[in-house]
Order: structure tokens, then sequence, then C-alpha cells
């Protein structure tokens, strides 16, 4: 009996396994039974496209997957039989389009940013669930965000079973997945890293011109470039040293030369007190006391103990004369056009007075 | 698990041939000097560069003197409030995990054995890393430590539980018992990590699991140092009794020690005096299994020896290594848990390849 008993001990851990994939598989059946032709469809063409020439399986895919978009497809029939566009992705790769793209799944925030104004919620099949969090999204509060069906994560099973025909992925997404994508026959256009606002709008025009949309790529940068000079004009007007700042986010790390921050602090006006320090660092708080800033700008995880309450930071400049600000990380840490924000931002920081419209 | 560290003859070690009491105070002595030593190079070195005088000077301010010069009130905050907590809690939780080490290897007579085989860190590490991710670290300044401090000690009462047979509990299956909940927790860690979408909350806790001394004030200090001074010394009462262990449960019972109980209190001063050393400053690794093993061969394996040896060594160590975490890049910083493995391992081996014949096992 007991020896019987300890036998079916060890069934627990199969038994425990049935239930959990018993639980999961009910909320993940019902979008998978929607889908599931077309899924299946698209799979077998996936497999084709391995052992034939990769383009024309590519472009039926790609017609095949009109049909929740046909209006616009049908529309832009024409055009679309000349659209052929090569850029150069963020990690020096050719991504390649022989059709304009009408289902595209962005799989990193700064994309999610960038394509909702840059082609509209009726292209886009998917965001990230980073676009919801206002605390770092600059379009969590846009009413388009609902139309967008999916919120995903850069998983590729996910990815693939929306038939996207053009994925955006982040630069510090895993090469794997990359791998998986393009191995299913997506074109993947990997986002790069930053170091300055150039970059950014550099990086726009080319995600404008990859999608087929260039000229609204150029009113974007152009509407970056007004906000941007409508600062720097107001910059040149103010008399005296420019203040110094310091961006300091939590357990220490400080924005030096070569980051966006330090672009937005100077384009705002100002000088950047840890410019010494090449891209991001952790430095100990004499560090911070040695630097003694004008004005400190804090991530908003920034703990009140961590700075504000803290004792050593008592005799800083920028706290005795009350100039700490918790910054919208949503607008500084952006890598889209809501970076110019962050610069109207900081300029307001660094002189107390607004930006005149 | 036979006596690991077991030596052929102990004429080899430091002043073999000297009554205890001589050799305690000979090499306590001079590993307290060193420390003091130690200290004062780190609390005159920093980014901010500012003169032995000067920080002497301060530092006396800061005790109350007056040095009859005015120093800007930058330099004050830098030594008295910056660098002078920062070594002392460096130093009192140094001394914390070496002694705790130095007391886990001779229960389990394992040289393998660390302050965090029964959970201890793990249970630390889940405890902040609940604080962090659910936000509650903004609370206030404590909510860190007390969550990690928590979980550091529910996760080793969970072990010792789990080990007891017929009322005691026994070292192999504790040990077990220890691995399979730090592997638990550790997952439970990583799945918080992964299902954190905030960088900064997961480079919070990558940086809280690596351990730093970063930013640790007065307020640190105090909150530690009455805990961690009192399970350390009330260990050395038991030096007696854990050599008497060295040799084995049942000589050690026959020599007059009541084992279970002798036990159940080290485990207990030992898991009191690391939680409250990881509750601060995180789970610094490599302390706790490095110094007492350095210790052993060079002073023998005698533990009215080896605990406050281990104390002050384990000091010296964790503020030697802070300074370098402090130092190497500066002005920006590497957290002290790096440092501790990048120098403590190589030095490691180096012993362990000097001495390959003092220690049988090997």
């Amino acid at each position: 009996m007991s020896h019987k008993k300890r036998l079916y001990t060890l069934l627990i851990p199969f038994l425990l396994l049935m239930l959990v994939l018993g639980a999961c598989s009910q909320p993940a059946a019902q979008p998978a039974e929607e889908e599931a032709p077309a899924t299946e469809e698209v799979m077998e063409e996936a497999t084709e496209e391995v052992a034939g020439e990769e383009a024309p399986a590519a472009e039926e895919a790609a017609e095949e997957a009109e049909a929740p978009a046909e209006e616009a497809a049908g529309e832009e029939a024409v055009e679309e039989e000349a659209f052929s566009v090569t850029v150069t992705d963020g990690l020096g790769n050719e991504v390649t389009l022989d059709a304009r793209p009408m289902r595209i799944a962005s799989a990193t925030l700064g994309t999610d940013e960038i394509l909702l104004d840059l082609v509209g919620p009726e292209r886009l099949i998917a965001v990230t669930n980073l676009a919801s969090d206002p605390t770092i999204s600059n379009i969590a509060d846009r009413p388009e965000l609902e139309q967008i069906e999916n919120q995903v994560e850069a998983d590729p099973e996910q990815i693939i079973a929306l038939e996207p025909d053009l994925v955006f992925v982040a630069s510090f997404t895993d090469p794997a997945v990359i791998e998986q994508l393009q191995g299913a026959g997506v074109p993947v256009f990997v986002m790069g890293f930053f170091n300055s606002i150039d970059s950014i709008e550099q990086n726009i025009l080319t995600i404008g011109e990859l999608v087929g949309e260039p000229e609204r790529a150029e009113e974007i940068v152009a509407d970056m470039n007004a906000t941007l000079d409508e600062v720097a004009a107001q910059v040149a007007e103010m008399e005296g040293e420019p203040p110094t700042a310091l961006y300091l986010s939590s357990g220490g790390w400080v924005a030096g030369s070569a980051t966006t921050v330090d672009d937005i602090i100077t384009r705002a006006g100002g000088v950047n007190a840890a410019a010494d320090l090449v891209d991001w660092n952790q430095v100990s708080e004499e560090t911070i006391i040695e630097m003694d800033p004008d004005v400190v700008i804090l991530s908003p995880y920034v703990t009140d103990e961590e700075f504000v309450d803290n004792p050593v930071f008592a005799g800083l400049s920028a706290v005795v004369n009350e100039r700490v600000f918790v910054a919208n990380d949503a607008h500084l840490s952006a890598v889209s056009q809501y970076v110019a924000l962050g610069v109207e931002d900081v300029f307001e920081m660094l002189y107390l007075v607004p930006v005149s419209e | 698990m036979s006596s690991a560290l077991a030596t052929e003859g102990t004429t080899r070690f430091l002043l073999a041939s000297q009554p205890i009491s001589r050799r305690v105070v000979v090499v306590c002595g001079v590993l307290a000097l060193v420390l003091v030593g130690v200290m004062i190079i780190s609390a005159a070195h920093g980014p901010a560069n500012i003169p032995y005088a000067d920080v002497a000077r301060l530092i006396l301010r800061g005790l109350g003197f007056q040095t009859g010069l005015e120093l800007p009130d930058s330099q004050f905050a830098i030594v008295n409030q910056v660098r002078l907590p920062r070594i002392l809690v460096g130093a009192l939780v140094g001394a914390a995990l070496a002694c705790s080490g130095a007391t886990m290897q001779g229960i389990f007579r394992n040289p393998l054995a660390d302050p965090g085989i029964i959970g201890v860190s793990a249970g630390g590490s889940l405890g902040a890393v609940i604080a962090i991710s659910t936000g509650l670290v903004g609370e206030s300044l404590w909510m860190l430590p007390l969550f990690s401090f928590v979980g550091a000690i529910g996760a080793t009462t969970l072990v010792y539980l789990l080990s007891l047979v017929r009322g005691q509990s026994q070292p192999a299956t504790l040990l077990l018992a220890g691995v399979a909940l730090n592997s638990f927790l550790g997952a439970l860690i990583s799945a918080i990590l992964l299902f954190s979408n905030r960088y900064p909350e997961v480079q919070a806790i990558l940086s809280w699991l690596i351990g730093s001394l970063r930013g640790r004030g007065w307020a640190y200090f105090f909150a530690i140092v009455a805990p961690v001074i009192l399970t350390t010394g009330l260990l050395f009462f038991f030096a007696r009794d854990m050599n008497l262990l060295l040799l084995g449960e049942e000589s050690a019972q026959g020599l007059g020690v009541n084992v279970p109980r002798t036990r159940f209190a080290l485990l207990a001063l030992a898991a009191l005096s690391t939680g409250a050393a990881v509750s601060v400053v995180g789970p610094i690794g490599f302390v706790g299994l490095v110094v007492p093993h350095m210790l052993r061969l060079v002073i023998g394996p005698d533990y009215r020896l080896l605990l406050p040896a281990s104390a002050l060594g384990g000091a010296l160590f964790l503020v030697t290594t802070d300074t370098v975490a402090r130092l190497i890049l500066q002005p920006a910083e590497l957290q002290v848990g790096i440092i501790t493995a990048l120098l403590g391992a190589p030095f490691f081996l180096y012993l362990l390849y000097r001495n390959r014949r003092l220690i049988r096992v090997l």
C-alpha cells in the first residue's frame, strides 16, 4: 500500500501540469480559433517560402493579409504595384519591401509612438503592451490605441500568428527572436541606439521611407524642429551663464555626454553637469556633491529618501534653491518625436519660464 | 562530508606553538591595525580630492571639536555623511557575513557552506525584490530592509522546520531543504524580474541583487550596529562547542555538547546576523565563503581564534573591496558585489594552489 501511495505522489507534478495547461488553454483558445484558418495558410506558405524564392511568396502572403484592410489597399493598388524600398536598419542590415506594408507590428515602444502618427491605427496590427502605460508612453491616452487589436511583447509566436508584413523590434531584442521572425519570412526592422535628437529624427525619416510615408515623416520631423527652434530662440534671449543641470536616476545613475538626455539639456540652454562622463554612469553621492549642479532633474523612480530627504544632499545648490524637478520620463526617455517635448520640459526647469507657443 | 578542512598537523599555522590567548591577541591585534589603516585610506580617497589633514579635521569637526579651520560644507558632507557611514556599514556587514560563514561551515562540516546556504540571502532578496517591484520602497527608507529581513528570517525558519526529524534538525536534510528553497526563491525572483516592464525597476532589483554599499548613510549604520555586534559577539561564546562539533556529532555529544540545542542556537544567530547584513546591502557574495577559508589556511581551524579573526578579516575584506569599487573607475563607481568576487576569487584560488597539500579534501 505505502509503496503504491509513494508511486502516486510522483504523479502529482503531472496532474499539476495538466491543470495548468487546462486553465491556460481556455482564454488563449479564443483568439486562436478566430484566426485559425488564416494562420494555417500562412504557416503553409511560410514553409514553402524556405524552399522557393522569398519575394513572390511574401507578396502573396501580403495580398492575402490585406483582407482586413481591404479599402485602404484597394485605393492604393496602383501605387502598390510600383512600391519597392530598401533601407538600412539600426543594426546596419538592409530591409527590403516589395509591397507597401499594410499589417505592421511594432514590438518596441519607440516605434509604437512613431508609427501611430506615421501610419495611424489602420495599418498597425500590434503595438507593445507598454504603449498604454502613461509613465513611459506618450500615446497612452490616444483613443486610436483602442483600434489596434493586439498588444504584444517581442514574442515570435505571438507576432507571427498576426501575419504581419513588417515588424519593428528594439536594438535590445533577443537576436534569436529576430532570427525566428526572419525565418518565418517576415521583414524585420531593428531600431538603433540613439544618443542625440538628430539620430532620432534621422530614424523617423528612415521609417517613413520604409512604410511608404516619407512626406508624413518629414512633417513630423518639421514639427519637432519647430518646437526645438522655439526653445532655441528663447534660449538665445537669456542672459548670464547657462545653468548646469544633472539628470539623476535611481541608484545614482547619471546621464553623461553622448546620451539623448545630454542633448536635451544642451538644446534647452543648459550645461550637463555630468558631461565629463560618457554615456550612463553610476556615481557616488560625493561625485554629485562635487558637481553641485544648479538644477537637478530626477527620474520619477528616485525615492524621496534617496534624494530629496537625504541629508547628504541637503547642502546642494539645487536643493537649497529649490530647483529639484521630477522629470516626465515619457518625454525625456522617448526615442520618438516626443523627445522634443523633453527639451521644452527641461527649458522650463532651467529658466523657470514657460515656452511661448 | 568528512571534516573537509582537517589538516595534517597544526604546526604549519601562524604562531602554532603559542598558547591560544596569545595567538588571539596577536592575530586580532594585527588585523585590527590593518583594518583601521584601510579605513583611514578609504575615508581619505574618493572622486572628491580632499587632503588627509583636512579629512582628519573634518572628522574631528564631526565629533564636535573645533579645528579653527574653515572647510567647505560640501567637504564636511562628503567625509562625514557619505564616506564614514559607508565604511562603517561595510565593516559591520563584512564582519557579520564572515563570522556567519565560518559558523555555517562548522555546523555543516562542509567547506562549501556559506551564510546563504539555509536560505537567508535568497529569502532576503525575495523580500527586497517584492518591496521594489510593488513600489513600497518609495513609502519609507525602512521598507526595503524590513521586507528583506522578514524574508531572510522567514526563509531560514521554513528551511529549519522542513528539516526537522522527530523534533531534531539533521544537517543533511537542512542542506537539501536549503538548496531546494534557494532555487525556488531564485525562480520567484527571476519571474518578478521578467514580468517587470519598467526598466529602472529592473535595474534597481539587479543592482540590489549584486550588493552595494552606495548611499548607506548613518541611518543604516545605526539600524544594524546593535544586531550585528550582539549576534557576532554571542557566536564567540560557542567557539569551543564548534571546535568539538568539528570532531563529529557523536564525539561532540560525548564530550558534553548538547548538539541539537547548540546547532539551533548557532543557526539562529548566524541567520539573524546575516539577515541584518543582507537587509541593508543586498546579498554580497563571497565574503562568508572565502574569508573564513583564507584565514583557516593561515591561522588554522581553531574556532576560538577563527571567529574573532573572521569578524575582523571580513570587515577588512569588505572595506577594502568597497574602496576599490569606489575608486577604480572614478568618478563612476562599481558595485562592491562585483569586486568581492573579482578580487576575492583569484586571491582565494592562489591560496588554494599554494596550500593544496594542506587541504586533504582537494
